[in-house]
């Protein structure tokens, strides 16, 4: 199929819009369409798919345009409609979608349902329609509609394809998408054909139609294979489930594995808010302490403290006193009057008045308190001196420990922030325990069924072997009796070369299947690795499990968002790089598994990769197949017309004139 | 003097307590008894020209009375004369002449009622600060703690920053 040109008619925001697209003119193979977001890319790419399929992927049913809705009467229906001109083959379609719409008298707008019309032009020019009733069967000649999605595709359906592949899902479709355009799917119709049941099959049919009546023993033989098909696929059935069960389980378990590992890390974060917890008791504790030992010195030396300016003031007034120092401790004024009036001295001498030892002993007076006050003074030095000693750099003692309260307020704080703004966010009040306990005892269970599951199908296995075994003597002897009559001769003969036709073709499928594997991976790999930079490669297996392996530990990493979306490009380009491959071979093996041309219409498929990818990405594009069709960001246009300048053949851009309407320059 | 029992009356009585009770969560005290309180308040009164008068206003109010026992007062009796005699030699308004305060502080020491009044007024005085300083409006440990660093600070930086302690401490000798 190569597209030829695209016209829409109140197509949603297309009003009347037309283009062309490059044909590989000289080489020329790219269209590029650039359009600012929002512009329509999308919806211009599903207009291919109303087209052909009759099918959107919008909320809105209503592909009307938007305007002329709201401008329309009930009496004047309007319709919209999608051409497509296209060749496969030797032969040109236009394929016309038209649906028409109504407005109610309530203002409603009703859609009747879409019709199309398909003009057929053969090699020599001759026109027809295509009946109705073949239609929809030309066009799934064309292109199947399964298929259609690889070929036309916007950003969001290559980012879901890349999430789809990293969890195995859908691998099952990537085989179909495979066998279909690399041209394995009719092989395997063959094969079906050929053996594909029991009864339906041909050589199954054949089976049904030895003449029993000419011979008991055929009958019984018959009977015998019979009930050897019946158990063999009864067992086959019943494996076929514990394999879907095993697969079932697995999923499951893995599912609950990454559960886990979820929940491992809410344990490591109940651990941890655990351990930040104590980190607070124990600042706590340690600032209670600092805090209690400011008070304590606060206790101690409050007395000093507080008097040291009163001191320091005392002393400037009694530094100018004149103190003899000759007075006695603890003796004052009183103690002499004692003396005089008692008459005697302390060491016994007697005072009589008017002696020499009277008047000696009364001029104590004068150094005495209260008239000298040099004893009272010094006491209060004294205490002064005390005071003054015991100040013990109470600032400095209070900083040092002010400072230790600082930083455990800050760990605290940290802490307290940690759990807030880390973990209680995270833990949400979950008993993680319990939660990782139910996990893992449901990963235990899996874990039982997928072993007891594969118990069962080894027993399967081995009855199937058993009754291949008892069936193929039967056939044995079965050929011998049959050769007796000749009708059961007749049948014989031919069930043997609808065998050994059925043997070669399996055979060359299985080859074919590899090989296109092989090749899948090979190109794959070549594709992957320009883009990037040769670290990571891809690997298939037998059930299209796609795993992307670094190259320098040559194990399986779980792939990024970007690299999912390399990996589903590359897979999709190497098979319109290998469909394309086949046709051009000359290898006539190679051409048996040749399918049709295919465009490969990609919207925005620049916008996933980062600049320095998109290089690769432009010089891989217009090689992959015979036509291209890419829907670029205004942004990324510059680079894309850079990149691919010799095989662009058409560029069109996308205006915007309004929410309801876009025109193409 | 100083060899009774004192007894604080009204808001003096409750500060007091107040002042000498744990604080916070941590059942730290910013001062072991009332004793200690004391002791204090007169210097805090006098450093801050702080003189107050009995609550008799409060005196039949709920509020229970702050007591110190005869031996508490004895044993505390050299500091408190200390106290008292720093004041006496150093409150200027109550005694312009230099002279009068040397013989108010030593020879006369304890022979004026009025000395003693001066004393306890600036007592009373000083509880008043310590708790606006120390106690008002806190709440938590890190409140008291707080308090306590401003109240600190601003005694040192406004009475010692310019004395150093080792020079006056020969000087006296």
């Amino acid at each position: 199929m190569l597209l030829e040109s695209i016209k829409l008619h109140n197509f949603r925001q297309y009003k009347e819009t037309s283009l062309d697209f490059a044909q590989d003119i000289q080489g020329k193979n790219v269209t590029i369409i650039i359009g600012e977001n929002g512009s329509g890319k999308t919806t211009f790419l599903q207009s291919f798919f109303w087209c052909l399929y009759g099918i959107t992927y919008f909320k809105d049913p209503v592909v009307l345009n938007k305007d002329v809705a709201a401008n329309m009467t009930p009496s004047f229906p309007e319709d919209v409609f999608v051409e497509l001109k296209l060749q496969h083959g030797n032969n040109k379609f236009r394929i016309k979608r038209i649906q028409q719409f109504e407005k109610d008298n309530s203002n409603n707008i009703r859609p009747k349902k879409s019709l199309f019309e398909i003009e057929k032009k053969d090699e020599s020019g001759n026109t027809s329609y295509v009946d109705a009733t073949k239609r929809e069967h030309t066009i799934n000649n064309i292109l199947r509609k399964e298929l259609a999605r690889y070929f036309f595709f916007d950003g969001e359906r290559i980012e879901t394809m890349g999430k789809e592949i990293s969890g195995y899902k859908k691998t099952e479709e990537f085989a179909e998408a495979v066998e279909g355009l690399l041209g394995l799917k009719g092989m395997q119709k063959a094969l079906e054909h050929l053996s594909g049941g029991t009864k339906n099959s041909v050589i199954g049919k054949y089976n049904q139609r030895y003449d029993v009546n000419s011979d008991s023993e055929v009958k019984k033989l018959t009977d015998e294979i019979n009930d050897c098909n019946d158990k063999i696929e009864a067992y086959t059935d019943s494996m076929n489930e514990k394999d879907a069960a095993i697969r079932k389980a697995e999923e499951l378990r893995d599912q609950k594995a990454e559960e886990l590992k979820e929940y491992e890390s809410s344990k490591a974060l109940q651990e941890r808010k655990e351990q930040l917890q104590k980190v607070i008791k124990r600042s706590l504790a340690t600032k209670a302490d600092a805090q209690k030992e400011i008070c304590r010195a606060f206790n101690n030396q409050a007395s000093s403290f507080f008097t040291l300016k009163l001191i320091k003031d005392a002393y400037d007034i009694l530094v100018k006193l004149k103190i003899s120092g000759s007075d006695i401790p603890s003796i004052t004024d009183k103690t002499i009057q004692y003396l005089i009036d008692h008459g005697e001295c302390l060491c016994g001498r007697h005072l009589p008045p008017e002696s020499v030892e009277l008047e000696y002993i009364k001029k104590w007076f004068d150094v005495l308190p209260p008239k000298s006050i040099g004893n009272m003074v010094n006491d209060f030095k004294m205490t002064a001196r005390n005071r003054i000693g015991s100040l013990n750099d109470f600032i400095d003692v209070r900083d040092g420990k002010l400072a230790r309260i600082s930083e455990c307020d800050e760990e605290i704080l940290n802490a307290e922030d940690e759990i807030q703004s880390t973990i209680d966010s995270k833990l949400n009040g979950i008993d993680v325990e319990e939660i990782v306990r139910t996990i893992s005892s449901t990963i235990a269970e899996c874990e039982r069924c997928i072993s007891r599951d594969n118990q069962e199908i080894r027993e399967l296995s081995e009855k199937i072997g058993a009754e291949k075994a008892k069936k193929e003597s039967a056939e044995l002897r079965l050929k011998e009796h049959a050769l007796k009559s000749k009708t059961n001769r007749k049948i014989e003969i031919y069930k043997a070369y609808a065998m050994r036709i059925n043997q070669l073709l399996s055979d060359k499928y299985a080859k074919s299947e590899k090989e296109v594997r092989s090749r899948l991976v090979d190109n794959m790999n070549e594709i992957f690795s320009k883009i990037n930079n040769g670290d990571l490669s891809v690997r298939i297996n037998e059930k299209y499990q796609i795993d992307v392996v670094a190259n320098n530990v040559n194990a399986k990493v779980e792939t990024s968002e970007g690299q999912s979306i390399s990996v589903i490009f590359s897979f999709i380009t190497s098979m319109i790089k290998m469909s394309q491959e086949n046709r051009l071979s000359d290898d006539r093996a190679k051409q048996e598994l040749s399918s049709d041309i295919y465009p490969l219409v990609m919207d925005a498929p620049l916008s996933k990769f980062d600049k320095k990818h998109i290089q690769s990405v432009c010089e891989t594009i217009p090689h992959l197949t015979e036509q291209v069709v890419i829907f670029i960001k205004d942004t990324d246009g510059d680079l894309a017309k850079e990149y691919m300048n010799a095989k662009i053949g058409k560029s069109h851009k996308f205006v915007k004139i309004s929410e309801t309407e876009t025109i193409i320059e | 003097m100083f060899d009774k029992e004192v007894r604080l009356i009204g808001k003096h009585a409750q500060y007091m307590s107040l002042l000498a009770s744990n604080f916070g969560e941590i059942n730290a005290k910013l001062f072991n008894r009332n004793i200690d309180v004391y002791v204090q308040a007169p210097i805090v009164g006098f450093l801050y020209q702080k003189k107050s008068e009995k609550d008799v206003k409060n005196k039949d109010s709920k509020i229970p009375d702050a007591h110190i026992l005869k031996d508490q007062m004895i044993n505390a009796k050299d500091n408190l004369v200390f106290n008292m005699q720093l004041i006496l030699l150093l409150d200027k308004d109550y005694e312009p002449d230099e002279e009068k305060r040397i013989d108010k502080a030593f020879r006369h020491f304890g022979k004026d009622e009025k000395d003693f009044e001066l004393f306890e007024s600036y007592v009373l005085g000083g509880i008043e600060i310590l708790y606006q300083k120390l106690i008002e409006n806190a709440a938590k440990s890190d409140d008291f703690i707080d308090k306590l660093s401003s109240f600190t600070d601003e005694i040192n930086s406004r009475y010692y920053s310019e004395i150093d302690k080792d020079v006056l401490l020969n000087s006296l000798n």
